[in-house]
């Protein structure tokens, strides 16, 4: 299953959800439903918005382990 | 479904139109149904024995159901020339106990599909309203109305198409032979009770389906 890490990001960031949310221009509630691990799926535009703010890779934001 | 303002006012404005209109249709059929109960009660049949529509055919046609109106006056339905035809018979035969239990079961049964016809298309009608102040149409809520109204209305239809067999049942001693059901009539019965309703659900699938890819566009982030 893939797993959401975008609040360890924020945490080692130090950074707000909704000051990601300013930054990246996505709504909150947007970021809020990738946060919880609700998001069916992600596109590219928004993950490299979130890449670019928090500099990171994808791969610090997803991740994926066996079930 | 997610829709901009202006189609979303639109649409909601054409299904609350929808909606109402077909209640208010109901009612007016309710209180028809209702008025020709109270002012008529069956009081027998006239036997058509082997008169035919013209001498060359050979079809027979199906026995009529004679009213009592209010003023007392034994009134007969059915189409002119049956009804010359009928009348030039003279053969009026009672309908049995059971008949009229029979034929007014129908009635009363016809009325309650009705007015649960009439109580989901309100619901359906302040449904989309209330969705509608959210931004969104065709929620779940309203297709299991749909879903529900669709069987309501095949079994009115099944009820009121089949009012030949009706009438038979309410004469069933004499004419328990369901032949006798005109071919025109027949194809009434299959076109209202099985075009209908699978149009209906299939238009309820296709709301469904597009719900379904609503609800994943809305959780791509």
């Amino acid at each position: 299953m893939i797993i959401i890490n975008l609040d360890v990001m924020l945490a080692k960031r130090k950074m707000t959800l909704s000051e990601l949310s300013e930054r990246v221009d996505i709504s909150i509630v947007n970021l809020s439903v990738l946060k919880t691990g609700k998001a069916r799926a992600i596109r590219f535009s928004t993950l490299d918005a979130i890449c670019k703010v928090l500099d990171c890779q994808p791969g610090d934001i997803i991740e994926y382990t066996k079930d | 479904m997610r829709l901009s303002k202006q189609t979303n006012r639109r649409l909601t404005a054409l299904l609350v139109a929808i909606s109402m209109i077909g209640a208010l249709a109901l009612v007016r059929t309710a209180v028809q149904i209702v008025r020709s109960n109270e002012e008529s009660s069956l009081i027998g049949v006239v036997d058509t024995g082997a008169y035919n529509i013209d001498s060359e055919s050979t079809t027979k046609l199906p026995p009529i159901v004679v009213v009592e109106s209010k003023s007392g006056e034994a009134e007969i339905i059915g189409k002119p020339t049956e009804v010359a035809l009928y009348a030039a018979s003279g053969k009026c035969i009672n309908a049995n106990h059971w008949g009229f239990a029979a034929w007014h079961t129908q009635i009363y049964l016809r009325g309650l599909l009705l007015v649960a016809m009439i109580v989901m298309l309100l619901w359906f009608g302040t449904n989309t309203l209330r969705d509608a102040k959210s931004g969104r149409l065709f929620t779940l809520g309203n297709l299991r109305i749909l879903y529900t109204l669709a069987p309501t209305a095949f079994l009115y239809m099944l009820i009121t198409e089949n009012i030949y067999i009706w009438q038979q049942i309410a004469i069933c001693e004499l004419y328990a032979d369901a032949a006798l059901i005109p071919l025109c009539g027949q194809f009434t019965i299959t076109a209202g009770t099985i075009i209908i309703p699978l149009l209906t659900i299939t238009v309820a699938e296709l709301y469904k389906a597009a719900i379904d890819l609503n609800d994943e566009e809305q959780m791509t982030v």
